[in-house]
C-alpha cells in the first residue's frame, strides 16, 4: 500500500509544492486513471482548508494524507477551524445518507464516497480506481 | 512571466497558458488579462494545450473574463483541452458558454 | 455562438437528467386520457401528477442549456396549471395538443443533443393560445409576459413568467430566491443537480432557473470561484421550513414576496419586461379541434421516439446489495471448494457444493426479479392506440386493462410488444362492429376489449378479449380455400377448432380490403411465429356473433428451465418439465396401461385416453442428424441399449404441447436437472425437433427436445399439425398445473403397498439389481458412481412389509443433511400431481407421514427425514470432526447482526462449529439477551453498523459492568480502517474481523473461547463436594 502524509501551514505555495508531490506520487503508485481527478479532489479539499477553514491564517496548519490502494485511494484533508455543525441540519429524505456539510460540488461528481468528522473540519474522500474513461 | 504568454493580434488575445491553471497562479494571469482587455482585446482565447491541472479558481476566472467581454459585446474560447479538462468543464456545464474544444 | 454541445464524452448529469424525464413521460399518455375521461370533473391529483412530471423536465432543462425542452415543457405545464386550477377542462382539443407537446418532449428528450434544433414554435403557439384562449382579457397577455422579481440582498433580479407568477399569489405561496454554488457547495450535502431539483419540487414550484454567470463579476471583481445556480421558488412553506434544503444563511434564500406583502397593484420592485408578445389574433382565437387525421398524424411520433437511446434497466439498490453479498458468498463458497479439494475432504467438499448450490439458485433468482419487467410497460401505449384508432373508424371502443404488474422477462416484453399491438388493432378493425352494426345485432353501442395478464402455474397468460363479431370456422375455411392455401379435402377433413386455427396461416384475411388501419401484410401469422419464438403458444376462442379470445401463454423465463433428462440409447435428452404431463412404464398386464397398435400407429391406452406414441429413436434415426448419434447402430437390437427382454415394456414420457399430448417412448428415465438453454449451432437451427442444447452437470451434452417441434414432425394430431382450439380436455390439463397440487413420486414397496415422496425431495431415480444392494456392516449401502450410496428401506422403521425377493428394485435418490441417501422401492416409478389433501392420522407411524389417495388407491407418504433419523440416528451428526462440547458446556456466543442475510450466515457456520448462538439484531437486543444470563455468554460477536444501539456502544456497556467487564468481543464490520480500528479498540473490542471471512472468524473465536473453555475444565475437575 502506498501512503502519503504531510502537514502544511495554511499558505497557497505550501499548498503548491504538496500539490505537486501529489502528482508524482500518484503516477509513481500506477494510479494514472485516476490522477486528474485525485488530484483535483486533494486541490479543492486543501485549498478551502486554507482559505476557509484557517481563514488563511498561516500558523494554522492543514494534514493531509493520501493512501493507495488496490481498489480505493482514500484522501483525507483537516483543517484547526472550528467546522460547522453539519449534523444539525435535518436529513430531509430518508433515503439520502448523511454525508456531512462540506460536501463540494466537484466531491460529488468524481469521489465514490465522502465521510465527515464530527465537528465537521474533516473530510474523507474515497475514489474507485476503475474509471469508465481513461 | 512564467505562467502564461499572451499575444495581442488586434482585438484577439491568445493566453497560452503554461503550466496548471490554479489558485496560485490566477491573480497573475488574471492581471495579464485585464491588460489586454485594457488594450482593445474582445476576443480572448485561451491556449491550455501546456495545462494539466485546471481548479475551481481557475474556473472562476474564465468566468469572470468572459463576463467582462461580454459587456463589450466580445467572446470567449478555451482550446486544447486535455480530456479530463474537457470533462470537467462539461460537468459544470461551460462547455457551450466558454466554446471549450478538445486537443485534436 | 455556435451550439455544439458535444456528447462524444461521457455526461453523466445529463444522462441522469434524461432517465428521470423518461420516467416522467413513461405514463403521461395513460393519465392524460384517464383526465379526458373525466372530462369535468377534474380529478387533481392525477392533474397535479401530471403538471409535476411537465415541471420536473422544465426545472433542471435550463441547466443542460435544453432550451426547447424548457420551453415547451413550460408551455405544457401552463395548461396543465390552469386545468388544475380548475380554469380549464380537459376536453378532446386540450387532449391532443397536450399529447403532442408530450410527444414531442419525448422526441427531445431521447436526443437531447439535437433538441435545440427542432422547431417547436407551432406547438408553443397552439399551446399558448389555448391557454390565454381561457383566460379573461385582462390576463390574456400574461402567458407571455414576465416579471423580475429583486430582493434586498441581491442586485440582480430574476425574471419569471407572470402568469406563473400570478398562479402562485392565487395559491398564496411566497416566492424566494435560493442560490446555490455549482462550484463550490459549502453548505449542502454534494447532491446532483437531479438532486437538487427533487428536493425543490418537494417542497414548491420552480418558477425560474438560471445560472448566474454574471454573478461571478468581472476581471475587475475580486477572484471568485463560485457559480451560482439561481431559482426562483414558489412555496407555502414558511423560511424555517426551507431549512430542508440545508440552507443556514440568510443571504442565500431570499424571500422575494410574501402573500401579505402583496397588494393589488403590482409589488414594489417590480419590472415589467415583456417578451415577445404574441400578436392579439393569435392569442384570442381559439383553435377548431384537431380532425381525426391529425390525430393519426401523431401515431407515428411516439412510435418513431422509442428505439433511439440507449437501453438500461432501473435495479433496487437493495437487490444490489443482495448481488454483492451473494457475490462475496460466492467467493467463500469457491474457496471453500478449492481447499476441500486439495485436501481431499469429501465432507467439506459436500458442505460446499451445498453452500454453491445455494448460493447459485439465489444467484439465479436475483438476476432474474432484475430482468423481470411490468407488462404495464407494454400495455401502456394501448389505450391511446385503442383511442386513436376508434376514432378513426369512427367505432366505440371502452378499453379494460387488468394485470400491469405482472411480471416478464425483458425480452419477452419487447417481443410480445408487436404481437399484442397488432391484435389490439385488428379487434378493433375487424372484431368490433361499428356502433350501427352492434345497435342493429341488439348490443351495446360501445364495443368492449379486455386485455388482461395473469400468472397460471409457471406460465404468463395474456388474454384479448372482444365482444366483436367474433370469427365463423366455416367463414374462415371458405376463405382459406378461395385463397389456394388448402384442398377441399382437408378442409372437409378440418373440425370447427382446426379451422378456427387457420388464421394462422400466412397471407390471410377476411377482410376483402385490408384496411391501412391494421397494417397491410402484417398477419396472425407473423404473431404465431413470434410467439413460436419465445417459446409460447397463442389459441383462439370465438362464437360467432358475440366475440373472440386471444389467449397468448409465455414461459415466465427463457433461459433456465427445469428439465427430464431422458436416455435414448447411450444419448441423453432433456424433455422441458412444462412439457412433461406424467413418466410411465408400461408393462404388460398393466390394465391401466397399455400399449396398442391402431392401423399404423402406436397408442397408449392410459386410463381412459388415447394417447398417439412417438418413438424417440425412430424419430431421431429418421432425422437428419442421425449421423451425430454415434450410438445408433443400424440395427434395431444393439448390445449396447438397455432393453427389456421384452419388447412391450416401455418407458414412456407423456408430454404435451399445452393442446395436444402425446407419449414419447424412451429408453430410460434418468434424473431431473434444471438446465441452462444454450441455443443451437446456425447449422442446426433449422431442425424442429431440437430447441435448443445444454451441459449437464456431469459435463455431457444432451439436446432439448422441442415438444412441439416433434408433435409437428411426427404428424401428431390434426392432419395440419396446427394447434387446436381448447376443448374440455385441456381443462384438466390446465387445472393439473395448478400450484395446490402436491408433485409426489409415487413407487411401491412390494405388491400391493404405494408409496409416495415429495418429488422436491428426489434428486434421481435409478433401476437397480438386488445384487448391487449390500449390508456392509449391518447397514444397508449400494455401489453408486463410484462410492457407496447409504440406502433405506420403509420397512426398517415402518410396520410394513419387507421388499420381497426377486422384485424389480428402484432406488430414489434424496439429498438430506448434505449428503446423498437411496430408499429402496419398488416399480413402477410415477410422477403425479395429486390434488388430494395428505392425511396425518391414519397411516401415521416412524419413517410415515400419512396418506392420501391417489388414482383410487391409498398411498403412504413416506418422510425420508424421519426415517433416517430412525434408522440411522448418526446421520446429521459430522462424522471425523470429533464435538468438542457435549451439549451441557457448550461454548455460547452472543451474536449481535442487524443484516438477516449476514445474521443467518454467521449463525450457521457457528452452529456448524460446535458452537450454541444467542442471536439478536441489534445492540439493544443483544445487550438485554446478555443480562438475562451473563454467565452464560463466553464471547460476543457484533456487527459494529447496527440500529439502536451500534457495535460500539454494545461494547462500551459490556466493558462498564462488571459482569460482563471480561468477556472477549469481536467485531465485524466491512471497513476497517485505521481510524475505526482505534476507536474500536479504545471503545474495548479485543478483535476486528471483516465480513465475512469464515475460517479467520473461527480461528479468532477458538483462540478466545478456549480459555474459557480451559477454565470451565478447571472448574469442572474440581472435587465435588459430598
Amino acid at each position: 500500500m502506498n501512503f502519503l502524509r504531510q502537514t502544511i501551514p495554511s499558505r497557497l505555495e505550501e499548498a503548491e509544492a504538496l500539490l505537486l508531490r501529489v502528482r508524482t506520487f500518484l503516477q509513481a503508485a500506477g494510479a494514472s486513471s485516476i490522477a486528474f481527478p485525485v488530484e483535483l479532489l486533494a486541490r479543492e479539499c486543501v485549498v478551502n482548508a486554507i482559505v476557509h477553514g484557517n481563514r488563511r491564517n498561516a500558523d494554522n496548519s492543514v494534514g493531509f494524507s493520501l493512501r493507495v490502494g488496490r481498489k480505493w485511494v482514500r484522501l483525507e484533508v483537516s483543517d484547526e477551524g472550528a467546522g460547522f455543525p453539519w449534523k444539525d441540519t435535518i436529513r430531509k429524505r430518508s433515503g439520502v445518507r448523511s454525508r456531512g456539510g462540506r460536501g463540494l460540488h466537484l466531491c460529488r461528481l468524481y469521489a465514490d464516497r465522502v465521510s465527515f468528522n464530527q465537528q465537521g473540519n474533516r473530510i474523507a474522500l474515497w475514489i474507485g480506481r476503475t474509471r469508465k474513461e481513461s | 512571466m512564467s505562467v502564461c504568454s499572451a499575444r495581442l493580434e488586434g482585438q484577439c488575445g491568445v493566453v497560452a497558458i503554461q503550466g496548471d491553471f490554479t489558485a496560485l497562479v490566477v491573480p497573475e494571469i488574471g492581471r495579464e488579462l485585464k491588460d489586454m482587455v485594457a488594450k482593445g482585446a474582445r476576443q480572448l482565447v485561451f491556449d491550455l494545450s501546456d495545462t494539466y491541472m485546471l481548479d475551481s479558481s481557475g474556473i472562476g476566472l474564465l468566468i469572470a473574463a468572459a463576463n467582462t467581454v461580454a459587456s463589450h459585446a466580445g467572446s470567449v474560447r478555451v482550446t486544447n483541452v486535455s480530456a479530463e479538462i474537457f470533462r470537467l468543464l462539461q460537468s459544470m456545464r461551460l462547455v457551450n458558454r466558454l466554446q471549450v474544444s478538445p486537443a485534436e | 455562438m455556435n451550439q455544439n454541445i458535444n456528447l462524444d464524452f461521457d455526461d453523466e448529469l445529463l444522462a441522469e437528467f434524461v432517465n428521470e424525464a423518461r420516467e416522467h413521460l413513461a405514463t403521461i399518455e395513460v393519465d392524460l386520457l384517464a383526465m379526458e375521461a373525466r372530462g369535468a370533473e377534474i380529478d387533481i391529483e392525477l392533474v397535479n401528477k401530471v403538471f409535476r412530471a411537465a415541471h420536473s423536465i422544465k426545472g433542471a432543462s435550463s441547466f443542460f442549456g435544453l432550451n426547447n425542452v424548457k420551453e415547451l415543457a413550460h408551455k405544457a405545464e401552463t395548461v396543465l396549471d390552469m386545468i388544475r386550477s380548475r380554469k380549464m377542462a380537459p376536453n378532446a382539443e386540450v387532449t391532443n395538443l397536450l399529447l403532442g407537446a408530450f410527444d414531442q418532449l419525448r422526441v427531445m428528450i431521447n436526443r437531447p443533443a439535437e433538441s435545440v434544433h427542432v422547431d417547436i414554435d407551432e406547438l408553443v403557439q397552439n399551446l399558448t393560445g389555448l391557454a390565454s384562449s381561457y383566460l379573461p382579457q385582462d390576463r390574456k397577455a400574461s402567458i407571455s409576459e414576465k416579471i423580475t422579481l429583486c430582493s434586498e440582498g441581491s442586485p440582480i433580479g430574476i425574471a419569471v413568467s407572470r402568469f406563473a407568477y400570478e398562479q402562485a399569489t392565487e395559491r398564496n405561496q411566497s416566492v424566494y430566491l435560493v442560490e446555490h454554488d455549482l462550484i463550490h457547495d459549502v453548505e449542502r450535502q454534494g447532491r446532483t443537480i437531479a438532486e437538487l431539483f427533487r428536493t425543490f419540487l418537494d417542497v414548491g414550484e420552480v418558477l425560474e432557473c438560471e445560472v448566474a454567470f454574471e454573478a461571478v463579476g468581472t476581471l475587475d471583481d475580486p477572484i471568485i470561484n463560485r457559480l451560482p445556480l439561481r431559482v426562483a421558488l414558489a412555496s407555502s412553506r414558511e423560511p424555517e421550513a426551507l431549512e430542508i434544503l440545508q440552507l443556514n444563511k440568510a443571504n442565500k434564500v431570499a424571500l422575494l414576496s410574501a402573500p401579505e406583502a402583496r397588494s393589488e397593484s403590482a409589488p414594489a420592485n417590480d419590472i415589467l419586461i415583456s417578451t415577445k408578445a404574441q400578436s392579439a389574433a393569435d392569442t384570442s382565437a381559439p383553435l377548431s379541434s384537431p380532425s381525426p387525421e391529425d390525430a393519426n398524424a401523431l401515431i407515428p411520433v411516439s412510435q418513431a421516439a422509442s428505439a433511439t437511446v440507449e437501453d438500461s434497466v432501473r435495479v433496487n439498490v437493495s437487490t444490489l446489495d443482495t448481488l454483492m453479498n451473494l457475490t462475496g458468498e460466492l467467493v467463500l463458497g469457491k474457496n471453500q471448494l478449492r481447499t476441500s479439494i486439495a485436501q481431499n475432504d469429501t465432507q467439506a467438499l459436500n458442505a460446499a457444493n451445498q453452500r454453491i448450490n445455494q448460493i447459485a439458485s439465489e444467484l439465479q433468482d436475483v438476476v432474474m426479479q432484475t430482468r423481470l419487467q411490468a407488462i404495464g410497460n407494454v400495455f401502456g401505449k394501448l389505450p391511446r392506440l385503442v383511442r386513436d384508432l376508434a376514432a378513426s373508424l369512427k367505432k366505440e371502443v371502452q378499453l379494460e386493462i387488468h394485470g400491469r404488474d405482472v411480471a416478464l422477462d425483458r425480452t419477452l416484453l419487447e417481443s410480445l410488444s408487436d404481437p399484442l399491438t397488432h391484435m389490439v388493432r385488428n379487434a378493433v378493425d375487424h372484431g368490433i362492429e361499428s356502433p350501427a352494426d352492434r345497435v342493429a345485432a341488439g348490443k351495446r353501442m360501445e364495443g368492449r376489449l379486455k386485455i388482461e395478464a395473469r400468472h397460471e402455474a409457471g406460465q404468463v397468460v395474456v388474454e384479448i378479449e372482444d365482444d366483436g363479431r367474433g370469427i365463423d370456422p366455416d367463414v374462415l375455411g371458405k376463405a382459406a380455400l378461395s385463397k389456394g392455401l388448402l384442398t377441399a379435402e382437408k378442409l372437409e377433413s378440418m373440425s370447427s377448432k382446426d379451422k378456427m386455427a387457420l388464421i394462422f396461416l400466412p397471407g390471410f384475411s377476411t377482410s376483402s380490403e385490408v384496411s391501412e388501419v391494421s397494417g397491410r401484410g402484417v398477419g396472425m401469422d407473423v404473431v404465431k411465429t413470434n410467439l413460436d419464438h419465445l417459446g409460447g403458444k397463442i389459441e383462439i376462442i370465438s362464437v360467432a356473433g358475440r366475440g373472440t379470445t386471444f389467449r397468448i401463454k409465455l414461459p415466465l423465463t427463457l433461459a433456465i428451465i427445469p428439465c427430464l433428462i431422458v436416455s435414448v440409447d447411450e444419448e441423453q435428452f432433456a424433455v422441458p418439465q412444462i412439457n412433461v404431463e406424467e413418466m410411465r412404464h408400461v408393462v404388460p398386464g398393466d390394465s391401466k396401461a397399455r400399449v396398442e397398435k391402431l392401423g399404423e400407429v402406436e397408442v397408449l391406452v392410459l386410463r381412459d385416453r388415447l394417447i398417439p406414441l412417438v418413438r424417440l429413436e425412430q424419430l431421431l434415426r429418421d432425422s437428419a442428424v442421425s449421423g451425430l448419434f454415434s450410438s445408433f447402430s443400424s440395427s434395431p437390437e444393439s448390445p449396447n441399449s438397455h432393453r427389456h427382454a421384452n419388447e412391450r415394456e416401455l418407458e414412456i414420457v407423456v408430454v404435451t404441447t399445452g393442446t395436444q399430448s402425446y407419449g414419447l417412448v424412451v429408453s430410460r428415465f434418468q434424473h431431473t436437472e434444471e438446465i441452462v438453454v444454450k441455443p443451437l449451432g446456425s447449422h442446426l437451427k433449422g431442425l424442429e425437433e431440437y430447441a435448443g442444447a445444454t451441459i449437464l452437470g456431469d459435463g455431457s451434452i444432451a439436446l432439448i427436445v422441442d415438444i412441439a417441434g416433434i408433435a409437428g414432425k411426427a404428424n401428431i394430431g390434426s392432419a395440419a399439425a396446427m394447434p387446436s382450439v381448447e376443448s374440455g380436455q385441456d381443462d384438466t390439463v390446465g387445472r393439473a398445473r395448478s400450484e395446490d397440487l402436491h408433485s409426489l413420486v409415487l413407487f411401491g414397496n412390494g405388491p400391493g403397498t404405494l408409496c409416495a415422496v415429495h418429488s422436491d425431495t428426489v434428486r434421481r431415480i435409478e433401476r437397480v439389481d438386488s445384487c448391487k444392494i449390500e449390508m456392509i456392516g449391518g447397514r444397508r449401502t449400494m455401489q453408486y458412481n463410484g462410492g457407496l450410496l447409504p440406502v433405506v428401506t420403509l420397512a426398517d422403521t415402518a410396520r410394513v412389509e419387507a421388499i420381497p425377493e426377486g422384485s424389480d428394485l428402484a432406488v430414489i435418490i434424496a439429498v438430506i443433511g448434505g449428503r446423498e441417501i437411496g430408499l429402496l422401492g419398488t416399480m413402477p416409478v410415477d410422477v403425479v400431481e395429486a390434488e388430494a389433501r395428505i392425511d396425518h392420522s391414519t397411516h401415521r407411524q416412524p419413517g410415515v407421514a400419512g396418506s392420501t389417495i391417489v388414482r383410487e388407491k391409498t398411498v403412504l407418504v413416506v418422510d425420508l427425514h424421519e426415517l433416517i433419523d430412525d434408522a440411522w440416528p448418526d446421520w446429521t451428526a459430522k462424522d471425523g470432526k470429533i464435538s468438542r462440547h457435549s451439549p451441557d458446556d457448550a461454548v455460547t456466543v452472543l451474536l449481535a447482526e442487524d443484516s438477516d442475510f449476514f445474521r443467518a450466515q454467521i449463525k450457521r457456520f457457528l452452529t456448524e462449529d460446535g458452537y450454541r448462538v444467542l442471536d439478536a439484531q441489534d445492540g439493544e437486543a443483544a445487550w438485554e439477551l446478555l443480562l438475562s444470563d451473563p454467565e452464560e455468554v463466553d464471547a460476543v460477536v457484533t456487527d459494529v453498523e447496527m440500529p439502536r444501539l451500534d457495535g460500539l456502544g454494545l461494547v462500551r456497556r459490556i466493558r462498564a459492568d462488571e459482569r460482563t467487564l471480561k468477556l472477549p468481543v469481536i467485531a465485524l464490520t466491512s471497513l476497517a480502517g485505521d481510524e475505526d480500528v482505534a476507536r474500536g479498540k479504545a471503545a474495548g473490542v479485543n478483535e476486528y474481523q471483516t465480513k465475512l471471512d469464515r475460517e479467520q472468524l473461527l480461528g479468532c473465536l477458538r483462540q478466545y473461547t478456549s480459555r474459557a473453555i480451559g477454565k470451565e475444565q478447571e472448574l469442572s475437575s474440581e472435587p465435588m463436594m459430598a
